[in-house]
């Protein structure tokens, strides 16, 4: 299957899945919301409408689809605005904070292969399966014990560098592992290379660089889907960081059983997420050379 | 062999420790006044709720080995239908673009989506975690088993008549079993941190005890964290998770080297 099929049909899953997960665990929201018995069957029929809930399935799909395309797909219970326009606003912050992380995480990782080496210590590649959510949880802590970041919700300068904070200390060892991985892979054929610099005294931080450079590409690609992998687990990072992005707007939707917001700040999020690996896939196939020489 | 028989061991216990759960904290009753220090009858305190601390962490051990488990078993499944699946050349183009086409798709916020229709069981987390974190790797069996399929041994072996399912059994699966194996652990370790990560968040089930509900309600409860008691539940429900997913992780990595 080519990319560009490949990319259709995985946007439309997604879109499917927010819709159907909206649709089934709607019912009727407002049985959940304890408003029923003050309703007449007018004012149901009227919110029911509005809420697309009088439609069936296939043409309640369509018309999510189409409303996501046009950036109206409807307002939200929780907020009483529309949904896609609270997931606009959310979603500069989501890309600023896990940009800025990931950017910070495939630096670093980089920096330490050319002045450590590709060799990863036994306790880095242990860290490399922690989730993001263990380092959360310690900016959680630290917000009781020392005051910082803040608490209370937000997307301040400060909830914004703990953000950072979180996002590089979840990715560069994975990125480092991951780089290691990429320069140990013996199809890349780069031990004659190193070799060849060390017999003519060439400084171990220059064989470094230039291993580093051999292996950009494979990086940078690998690196492309690890973003998009915490782009989408930002609906679990931002609700414990109280950070006000597309993440919490998620987590507040499915807590709140507020199906139209779910499924918008869904679609917006697995779709971002889902191009970002794409991308890297894409990147993968075009720039690494295990693959192109095949 | 002492690797595979030490992993074992380690499987083993982690199913020992689900069964000691369910018979020593088969519930944990509100009966104590909320967040008490450790003591000798409350050895991790008393949770913010009233409950023996210690009491939910081991019930709650059994939601991250659960999960685990099931992931462990969907991983197997998955991969194993696409080694079979790679035998064949136009089956293995399916499995191909099926995993390209569903690898890509979010996991933790399609879990967390799943909560507005249910509120997923452990078991239910492990089995969709297993199979979503298993596609990659379903590519790479399909691609192995196509290799091994084209050796030279295996037409020596159809030559001389072998069936088909002797030749999976004797020459594809073993020559494979080492990268499911590590997809596998992948897949049951990322299991038992999801199923935390969603507890944490109130998303999970709410009758199951879990150890990342543990830690979610020490931290909601304001102040919780300041206290012994609350401190003590959350390392201790933390390390545990932790530490369950590195040893279902090396577990199943080292049967299969």
């Amino acid at each position: 299957m080519g990319l560009v099929a490949e990319l259709v049909l995985g946007l439309l899953l997604i879109a499917v899945l927010a819709y159907v997960s909206a649709r089934a665990g709607l019912g009727n929201p407002f049985t959940g919301l304890g408003a029923e018995q003050g309703l007449g069957p007018e004012e149901l029929r009227v919110l029911r409408h509005v809420y697309g809930l009088d439609e069936p399935v296939p043409r309640g799909l369509l018309s999510f689809i189409y409303g996501v395309l046009r950036a109206d797909t409807g307002p939200s219970i929780l907020y009483n605005k529309p949904a896609f326009a609270l997931a606009e606003e959310a979603l500069p912050w989501t890309l600023l904070g896990i940009g800025a992380g990931f950017l910070a995480a495939y630096a670093s990782a980089a920096l330490w292969v050319v002045l450590l080496g590709p060799g990863v210590p036994r306790p880095v590649r242990g860290l490399s399966f922690l989730p993001g959510y263990f380092y959360a949880v310690l900016m959680l802590l630290s917000s009781w014990w020392l005051g910082w970041p803040p608490a209370l919700p937000g997307h301040g300068a400060e909830k914004l560098a703990a953000y950072v904070l979180v996002v590089w200390l979840a990715l560069w060892p994975r990125l480092l592992h991951g780089l290691a991985g990429i320069v140990e892979d013996p199809g890349l054929e780069l031990a004659s290379v190193t070799q060849a610099m060390r017999a003519i005294g060439a400084p171990e931080h220059r064989v470094n660089a230039r291993l580093l450079r051999t292996v950009l590409a494979p990086y940078t690609a690998y690196a492309a889907t690890m973003l998009g992998m915490v782009l989408e687990r930002s609906a679990i990072l931002e609700p414990l960081l109280g950070y006000t992005g597309l993440g919490l707007l998620l987590y507040r939707g499915v807590a709140s059983a507020d199906p139209v917001l779910a499924a918008t700040a869904f679609t917006l999020l697995g779709a971002i997420a889902y191009l970002v690996v794409v991308a890297g896939r894409l990147a993968e196939r075009l720039l690494d050379p295990r693959l192109s020489r095949r | 062999m002492e690797k595979r028989a030490a992993s074992l061991a380690v499987l083993a216990s982690l199913a020992i420790l689900v069964i000691i759960s369910y018979v020593y904290a088969p519930s944990c009753p509100i009966a104590f006044a909320p967040l008490e220090p450790p003591s000798r009858s409350h050895p991790l305190g008393t949770d913010p709720v009233g409950r023996d601390a210690l009491c939910e962490v081991l019930a709650g051990i059994r939601a991250s080995v659960e999960a685990a488990f099931a992931a462990l078993a969907a991983s197997l499944a998955v991969l194993s239908a696409s080694l079979l699946a790679g035998v064949s050349a136009r089956a293995g183009r399916l499995v191909d673009s099926v995993a390209a086409l569903v690898a890509g798709l979010p996991r933790m916020s399609l879990l967390m989506m799943l909560a507005l229709v249910t509120r997923l069981s452990p078991i239910g987390i492990g089995l969709l975690i297993g199979s979503l974190a298993s596609l990659q790797g379903a590519r790479a069996a399909a691609t192995r088993a196509r290799q091994v399929a084209r050796s030279l041994y295996v037409e020596a072996a159809r030559a001389i008549g072998a069936p088909w399912y002797r030749i999976v059994a004797r020459h594809i699966a073993p020559n494979t079993w080492s990268s499911i194996a590590s997809y596998a652990s992948i897949a049951s370790s990322a299991a038992v941190y999801a199923e935390a990560g969603l507890s944490m968040l109130g998303l999970g089930s709410p009758a199951t005890p879990s150890l990342g509900k543990v830690a979610g309600l020490v931290l909601l409860t304001p102040g919780a964290v300041l206290t012994e008691a609350g401190l003590a539940q959350l390392v201790a429900s933390l390390a545990l998770v932790a530490a369950i997913a590195m040893l279902m992780y090396l577990a199943v990595r080292l049967i299969g080297s």
